[in-house]
């Protein structure tokens, strides 16, 4: 995952339909599944910082990843129309 | 006391022309207010009614007829009140206001009175001297209160004098008539025996023939002078007949002439002019026939003969007069004892009585003015209370009865203190039905109450009062309502709620306005009670709870005034939060969806019960779904 570009909290926060299409980093704990998805894709939340950033993370179904909550991930994310992150590639911190 | 009854019935008579009538002869004789009132009249006694009937039949019922116990005067089917009487009550006003006769025209005029009926008395030494008291006629009858009469009188001797002179001229011709009638019965038969004095024809010749012719030529001129005497005799005869029945009805005619006058002064309660009269009559009319001449069909006659058994003569009219005078002097000394001791109800009926009978007569004509007035007020607070009740106006009626009662000692208050209380009492109780009424909101009740006592005592004070208490209740209860819709518009629950005791009085007949206020109670009772929780959850330190709490009520009364301000408390304490939430929605509305779910979860890591977040990021993920379930499902 180098070369990748951390996602700025302070940009995702201000505009997340205005960083889509993006490719960012992202680490941060799994904090909760917040709703199954479309098919088997997930929807989590991830915080990012002690600080109380969370941003939303969808897991596509063909990672056929194990989620565990409390487990700090290295995420490469995708920006997705709607503001939420996809998933592209996770790795276990 | 049939003569009372005659006398008064017939002076009364004229002055009633326009009286008041009472309802009906056979109830009791009733006045025109109820119960049967009669101040001035002092009507205490109700069992003149029986005696009213059977007197009145004495006489026929063709002359009207008074009864003293219950003060009214039958008379053709009808019943009048003798006091309750506006024209009777109006003439004693005026006659006790009017100072008395005793100017010098009036001392005048009675002098002259007195002097004509002393030279018309019978026992005047040298015998009554009727051409003096004629003279003196003119003069009585130029003085205003004679009125004339005394010149009707002269007028009606004068006429009778020159009737009776017609009389003797026909007397006088009548027996000249005669002795030409003798003339030519003497002349007939004269003339009748010349013819059989004649001498015979002689028998045969010439001569004999002559002699016949002549004889018979003489015996027809005696038949055409006899045929002449008997003609002008029947004419004579004829004449003196026409005489003789012209003097009959001169001298009638003369005397039925004078009789009316006698009894229309009579009527008129003329007594001295009646009994001037009745003493002239005898002077005039000197056959020594004084029996009133009247129709054997009139009704006069009729009473007469059914009452008294005799015919009417001008000696009784003399006697009656005289007797009225008497009994009228008698009144009015009774009239001055009773007022030594201030018994005005007695005194002003006595002297009623006998200004009634004798309005004309020196004595009441004379009666000093200071006697007069100590009866005039209490005589004017009778009739002002015969009004006031007749007007129903209770509370003047006992004012006056109160007044009545301190001026007179004998003053017969019962009967209008009976109508004042039975007023008083009835209306008092259709005023507490009304005041019940108010109460309870009864508006048809209460107008049907009012009006029931309106009907009975129009004036009375404390309908006025209870008027205006319920105008100032529909007042103040009207103005209560519309303060009530303007806070309803204005959405101002809080004082609608602080004055919702005022509120549920001025709607209690108002069914939806109730619902609308106990709506308003309940809801500001909810959200008080909200405040106060959060104000206890602000104060142990869960301020974000405390916000969510009172921001889920302020949308539904952003006007509240307890709500803005605690909101806006707690907006500064969980500023962070509040922030987090309303960043959210911001970003929500404008389908940031990501940015959002961003400050959602950031608030609910803040706040986890949060339901603001919770549901937040529930939308937030459904529309998400939504949207993306869209593209897929298009064709």
């Amino acid at each position: 995952m180098t070369g990748l570009t951390p996602l700025s909290m302070d940009e995702y926060l201000e505009s997340s339909n205005a960083l889509s299409g993006n490719t960012y980093k992202i680490e941060g704990t799994i904090d909760n599944r917040l709703d199954s998805w479309k098919g088997s894709d997930r929807l989590f939340s991830v915080q990012i910082s002690e600080a109380g950033s969370f941003v939303p993370v969808l897991v596509p179904a063909s990672l056929e990843a194990n989620i565990q909550r409390g487990q700090r991930y290295v995420l490469k994310v995708r920006v997705l129309e709607t503001g939420i992150l996809e998933v592209l590639q996770l790795l276990k911190a | 006391m049939k003569k009372l009854f005659f006398l008064m019935s017939c002076g009364l008579l004229p002055a009633q022309l326009s009286a008041q009538v009472l309802p009906s002869p056979s109830a009791a004789p009733a006045q025109s207010s109820p119960p049967p009132q009669n101040a001035s009249g002092g009507g205490t006694s109700s069992s003149g009614g029986g005696q009213s009937s059977s007197q009145g039949s004495m006489f026929g019922g063709v002359l009207p007829h008074m009864d003293p116990g219950s003060e009214t005067a039958t008379w053709d089917g009808k019943i009048w009140s003798m006091n309750n009487n506006r024209l009777v009550r109006s003439k004693f006003e005026i006659y006790l206001a009017t100072p008395e006769a005793n100017g010098p025209e009036d001392q005048a005029y009675r002098d002259i009175m007195a002097q004509i009926v002393l030279l018309l008395a019978p026992t005047r030494k040298g015998g009554p001297d009727v051409s003096s008291a004629f003279a003196l006629l003119p003069e009585a009858g130029a003085a205003k209160i004679d009125a004339g009469i005394c010149n009707t009188i002269a007028n009606g001797v004068y006429d009778v004098w020159l009737a009776q002179r017609k009389v003797t001229s026909l007397r006088s011709a009548n027996d000249a008539m005669s002795k030409r009638r003798k003339q030519l019965e003497w002349n007939n038969e004269v003339a009748m025996s010349n013819a059989e004095l004649a001498p015979a024809p002689a028998n045969g010749g010439k001569g004999g023939a002559a002699a016949g012719n002549a004889q018979k030529q003489g015996t027809a001129a005696s038949i055409g002078r006899v045929s002449g005497y008997v003609k002008e005799m029947a004419e004579i005869e004829a004449r003196k007949k026409l005489n003789e029945t012209a003097i009959g009805l001169s001298e009638v005619s003369g005397k039925i002439q004078f009789q009316a006058l006698i009894l229309q002064m009579f009527m008129q309660r003329r007594f001295e002019h009646a009994l001037i009269a009745c003493r002239l009559y005898p002077h005039m009319f000197k056959d020594g026939d004084s029996v009133l001449q009247l129709e054997d069909s009139s009704d006069l006659k009729k009473a007469f003969s059914a009452g008294m058994g005799v015919p009417p003569t001008v000696s009784m009219v003399d006697s009656l007069s005289s007797e009225a005078i008497r009994s009228v002097d008698e009144a009015v000394v009774a009239f001055d004892q009773l007022v030594m001791r201030q018994d005005y109800q007695s005194a002003s009926n006595r002297l009623m009585e006998a200004f009634a009978v004798g309005e004309y007569l020196p004595r009441v004509r004379r009666l000093p003015m200071i006697q007069k007035v100590k009866v005039l007020d209490y005589v004017r607070d009778g009739n002002q209370l015969i009004n006031a009740l007749e007007m129903k106006d209770f509370g003047l009626a006992e004012e006056l009865v109160t007044r009545m009662r301190k001026t007179s000692k004998d003053f017969d208050f019962s009967k209008p203190q009976a109508a004042i209380e039975t007023a008083r009492t009835v209306t008092d109780m259709h005023l507490i039905n009304a005041n019940v009424a108010m109460q309870k909101g009864d508006q048809v009740g209460y107008a049907s109450s009012m009006k029931s006592a309106t009907e009975i005592w129009p004036s009375n004070p404390k309908l006025r009062s209870l008027s205006e208490k319920m105008g100032q209740k529909s007042d103040v209860q009207s103005q209560a309502l519309m303060e009530l819709d303007r806070l309803l518009s204005q959405r101002a629950f809080r004082q609608i709620f602080d004055q919702q005791g005022q509120f549920f009085a001025a709607a209690f007949d108002d069914p939806a306005r109730q619902k609308q206020i106990e709506k308003v109670v309940a809801d500001v009772t909810e959200v008080t009670m909200v405040v106060k929780v959060a104000e206890e959850q602000s104060r142990s330190g869960n301020s974000f709870g405390a916000w969510e709490a009172v921001e889920k009520v302020y949308t539904r009364f952003p006007e509240d005034p307890e709500v803005t301000k605690i909101r806006s408390d707690l907006s500064v304490k969980a500023s962070e939060y509040v922030s987090a939430i309303e960043k959210a929605k911001q970003h929500e509305q404008r389908k940031q969806s990501g940015s959002a779910l961003a400050w959602y979860l950031k608030a609910r890591h803040m706040y986890p019960p949060s339901s603001f977040a919770s549901t937040g990021i529930e939308r937030v993920i459904t529309a998400v779904k939504a949207e993306s379930a869209a593209p897929s499902s298009a064709p």
